[in-house]
């Protein structure tokens, strides 16, 4: 290795919880501080799966020592690489850069999980959103395996910052109403319908079937986002006659912030704005015929 | 609650603006990528 570090890679079924523990709580710590991110749920979650040795992945060793992880899961043929960490990812150069002995052992890892599973043949579709990892980092890694890769934008938005408008006014046939469990059927209706041809729906083919946007298993593929799931905060609005018109799924809150992972309209955007102003709004959690 | 934060693809250009025009600015970005099997 050019760096120096004597690299092992093997199967993470081999290791239980302890072992990734220390591994675990430095990601964490990396996720607080990066995206103000609690992790520590998805990190319990990961040790639940590590210590029922059902987790494929690999874990790095150097010199004994874990240095790194990585692990997938599987839905039917498509495998989502869920995490990809190395021990000293949160420490920096002074310029921002990742220590490269950090990205030697994630890109080892990588290619590791990657040959892996082209060359598996029930696996026909790959995903991966490694949310942590900054931009262009390990997009080579993916491109060099014949991968399309696709930038994506996290965004923030102070609620402290200039004041948001009162929400204008909708249709008359028009309902707003918080979530309830069972328009999980219409709301996954909703979804395909109006992520067909997207570019979302490449990324992420569960967009593309009724059943997979309603029941997204994005908890399992990728456990960061499982404690949202827990406390689901969802405006909607439908129509008059039943039939959805909008519809605003927003999953938090984690220490401070809520996150709005995904959202769907029937119309090209119509609603979002005033849908996203109803956080701020102090009818939020009432039902409103407006 | 303090803020709000939402991940989106940049090629989904209306949609990027229209959280920018919310003022919503970007703090961080990530790849997603995507593998298909050719079909034989």
């Amino acid at each position: 290795m050019a760096s120096g570090l004597s690299l092992e890679i093997l199967d993470l079924r081999h290791f239980a919880a302890p072992a990734l523990r220390p591994l675990l709580e430095a990601e964490s710590a990396v996720w607080r501080e990066r995206l103000n991110w609690d992790y520590l749920s998805s990190a319990k979650l990961l040790l639940q799966y590590l210590d029922a040795r059902t987790l494929p992945g690999y874990v790095a060793l150097d010199a004994g020592r874990v240095t790194g992880y990585i692990f997938c899961v599987y839905e039917d043929s498509k495998a989502v690489i869920g995490d990809v960490f190395a021990h000293n990812l949160g420490e920096r150069h002074q310029d921002g850069h990742l220590k490269p002995e950090a990205v030697e052992v994630e890109t080892n890892l990588l290619r590791h999980m990657i040959e892996l599973l082209l060359n598996s043949p029930g696996v026909d579709r790959i995903e991966s959103q490694l949310l942590l990892h900054p931009g262009g980092a390990l997009g080579d890694v993916f491109r060099e395996a014949g991968f399309d890769v696709h930038r994506r934008l996290y965004l923030r938005r102070s609620l402290a910052g200039p004041p948001l408008p009162r929400p204008p006014s909708l249709p008359s046939q028009l309902e707003m109403r918080p979530w309830q469990d069972s328009d999980l059927v219409a709301a996954g209706r909703l979804i395909s319908e109006a992520y067909r041809g997207h570019t979302d729906s490449l990324i992420n083919d569960q967009y593309r079937t009724v059943h997979g946007s309603a029941f997204s298993r994005t908890s399992c593929a990728f456990p960061a986002a499982e404690p949202f799931l827990r406390r689901p905060r969802t405006w909607l609005s439908n129509g008059a006659t039943g039939s959805w018109w909008d519809c605003c799924l927003a999953r938090g809150s984690v220490r401070n912030a809520d996150t709005l992972p995904r959202f769907a309209f029937t119309r090209p955007f119509a609603g979002w704005v005033w849908a996203g102003r109803c956080f701020a709004s102090p009818h939020r959690n009432s039902s409103a015929r407006v | 609650m303090t803020e709000l934060t939402l991940t989106v693809t940049e090629a989904n250009t209306h949609a990027v603006e229209l959280y920018f025009d919310e003022h919503y600015s970007m703090t961080h970005s990530f790849n997603a990528a995507v593998w298909v099997r050719p079909e034989r």
